[in-house]
């Protein structure tokens, strides 16, 4: 249950959600019919009890008295109204003190959310003395805490002080993001006492030494960038806390091998966002053994990736991008080399949404995957030039025998740094021709797309022809997409592989 | 005696539970159902279920509606509790999963009610004790005061302020830094 609140949690962060409908729209109209349908000495006799400001602290769970007037929020008991304060930001949250005598209290008593993230801007030692009055301000307990707004090494090692502090003993939430500095800075050691945590995302420090791997339970989501943690402390951390569904692992370094075995997982990223090899060790093979729940496997990569294994994943829904810098990914028994097809024996016809990432259109390559991954409903192809250039495969798939995907189940096709020239679109052509089932073709181009050029487009893509009457097809120019990194919203989007600048 | 034990545990599992409304109407759900509700459960463990469960703080109309909720979410719960004694872990992911996306969409439609009936909610999820419910709702509620001032909330909320200027001033003072 509490890995389905949140899942929804993650989703919500898409934005579209949470604000959609029914609490806000529409409300002076409920108010007033409710009004409208109470007999007058109600009416009347709630609104003397009011002004008498009786009201408060009531509490309980009165179901009977859904007619009563409008400010139909206090019929909430203080301790709800405490999980809802919680839920907001540090500053809003606080601010409820002030919205009347009853609300006066319900931020203290509540669990504390402490995120430095302030709506105002302030300097670091603004911001350490912030801090230090909401932690006097409020007597605990804390159910988050998010520090990552802190830059001077000075300011950072409040946190020593702070995290120690009783009122953090059942912490479920810790971001802990430190900031960028010559010296790889240290993580608080007692940033790992917290077993209670369901979320801890750390982000530029280095575990501290030691021969126990902490132990999470209830962890449920975990992400690590630009950690520095030893191979047998991490794997040893996991495994102890078997509950992760969600994990990304970006840039780390310390480690060389990781062997994980995670069959709740549902979710995994792994990024390297480094154009060079650096000096560290650096994972180099990863290996997820009974992968059986994982649905999500996202990839990304600068120029060099780790070589990742993973077993027993049946379930899997999405993968990509799949690119050059990646020396082995194995999926069950097939193997990709550098993204090339080497062995294919298994097909994946759980997976819907397959992205790759190539530095030139190579049409037999992506033929191979298509006869791996059978049910593809989408295909997302990135064209990016980077150290490794050609593309060659040992695989010789007829591009001219049926294919599944082509025929039954692709439904979308988008091509990402689309340059229009000959190569780009004698790839584009094979698909116009060949997917029978296609609905939306969309080409990101890395040029500006004037009317005449989309026009040209058409005729020598020969979208006359195409095999999908239905098929639409769609020019957007790179520069008017997104500016951020797809990633970022990867677990939480239902179509991870979101075209950005 | 082992087929005979599970026969038993069969017949437990599919026993049915009487709700009674505060408007006194009736609802027949299954155990796994009803126990979804923590203050249900400890009722059935007691024993003093026979002849119904009276709820006087829960409306029909509300009544049903939670009743709804946990029967969409008894068979996921099931098999949550399941993986730690008799199904194996692999099943326990097939039922997860299944339900894991429809639940959602469940969960959203279901989110779409006024505001008295989710207050409502909020309160039958509190008083029967049912966390994902109290959770469910509690963040609708959080979600529409987000990015809002007092005064805006205090308009959309209908919330009388009730404080003295001196008091107001007080608070201002108390908390600076979350109104600077």
């Amino acid at each position: 249950m509490d890995t389905t609140i949140f899942s929804r949690k993650l989703k919500r962060k898409k934005g579209g959600r949470a604000y959609r409908g029914g609490v806000e729209g529409g409300s002076v109209k409920e108010g007033w019919d409710l009004i409208s349908c109470l007999p007058d000495c109600i009416i009347l006799s709630r609104k003397l009890k009011r002004s008498k400001g009786g009201r408060a602290h009531r509490g309980g769970a009165e179901g009977y008295s859904t007619k009563e007037g409008s400010d139909l929020i206090s019929r909430l008991p203080d301790c709800i109204l405490g999980i809802i304060v919680s839920l907001l930001d540090t500053d809003e949250g606080a601010r409820t003190a002030i919205l009347s005598r009853r609300w006066r209290h319900i931020w203290r008593s509540a669990p504390l959310n402490l995120d430095d993230r302030l709506q105002r801007l302030y300097t670091d030692s603004q911001r350490t003395q912030v801090i230090s009055k909401i932690l006097d301000a409020h007597p605990g307990p804390a159910r988050r805490v998010a520090f990552r707004s802190l830059h001077t090494p000075s300011s950072v090692s409040r946190y020593n002080d702070w995290l120690p502090l009783p009122m953090f003993d059942g912490l479920q939430e810790l971001i802990l993001h430190l900031p960028l500095c010559v010296k790889h800075p240290e993580m608080p050691a007692s940033a790992l006492r917290f077993a209670s945590l369901r979320v801890l995302d750390i982000y530029n420090c280095t575990f501290p030494v030691s021969d126990c791997a902490p132990s999470f339970p209830c962890l449920a989501y975990l992400s690590l960038r630009r950690v520095g943690i030893t191979e047998k402390l991490l794997e040893g951390m996991i495994s102890n806390s078997p509950g992760i569904y969600a994990m990304v692992l970006e840039t780390n370094f310390g480690h060389r091998r990781l062997c994980l075995s995670m069959p709740r997982l549902r979710y995994l990223a792994v990024l390297v966002r480094c154009f060079k090899k650096r000096e560290e060790v650096e994972l180099d093979d990863l290996i997820i053994e009974d992968a059986s729940s994982l649905e999500r496997l996202l990839l990304h990569e600068v120029n060099y990736g780790p070589s990742v294994r993973i077993t027993g994943a049946t379930k899997l829904k999405m993968l990509g991008y799949l690119g050059t810098g990646f020396p082995n990914i194995q999926l069950g028994d097939s193997i990709f080399k550098g993204m090339i097809p080497v062995s294919l024996v298994d097909q994946f016809s759980t997976v819907t949404i397959l992205a790759l990432e190539m530095p030139e259109p190579k049409l037999k390559v992506v033929i191979d995957y298509l006869r791996c991954f059978p049910c593809l409903e989408k295909l997302n192809i990135k064209f990016n030039v980077n150290i490794w250039t050609s593309l060659e495969t040992d695989l010789h798939g007829d591009p001219f025998t049926p294919n599944n995907c082509l025929d039954h189940s692709l439904k979308t096709i988008v091509l990402q740094s689309y340059d229009g020239l000959k190569t780009h679109i004698e790839f584009a052509k094979f698909f116009v021709k060949r997917a029978k089932v296609l609905r939306v073709m969309k080409f990101c181009c890395s040029r500006v797309c004037t009317a005449r050029w989309i026009q040209n487009q058409h005729r020598r893509l020969n979208m006359e022809r195409r095999a999908s009457r239905r098929a639409q097809f769609a020019f957007v120019s790179e520069s008017d997409l997104p500016l951020k990194f797809w990633l970022d919203e990867g677990f939480s989007r239902d179509d991870p592989f979101i075209e950005t600048m | 005696m082992a087929s005979a034990g599970s026969g038993d545990e069969k017949a437990a599992a599919a026993a049915m539970i009487t709700l009674i409304s505060s408007d006194n109407e009736k609802f027949e759900v299954t155990e796994a159902t009803a126990t979804l509700s923590q203050t249900i459960r400890h009722m059935i463990e007691d024993g003093c279920t026979d002849g119904g469960v009276p709820l006087p703080n829960v409306t029909s109309k509300i009544l049903a509606r939670v009743i709804e909720y946990c029967k969409k979410h008894a068979t996921a719960a099931a098999g949550e509790e399941g993986s730690s004694s008799s199904f194996s872990d692999a099943a326990f992911l097939e039922v997860d999963r299944a339900f894991l996306e429809e639940l959602e969409e469940f969960d959203d439609a279901f989110l779409e009610v006024d505001r008295a009936t989710l207050f409502d909610l909020i309160l039958a999820a509190n008083y029967l004790d049912i966390k994902g419910l109290l959770n469910l709702t509690c963040q609708k509620v959080a979600d529409s005061v987000k990015g809002k001032t007092p005064e805006q909330i205090r308009e959309m909320y209908n919330i009388v302020n009730d404080l003295t200027p001196e008091e107001e001033a007080e608070i201002r003072r108390e908390t600076q830094w979350a109104f600077e």
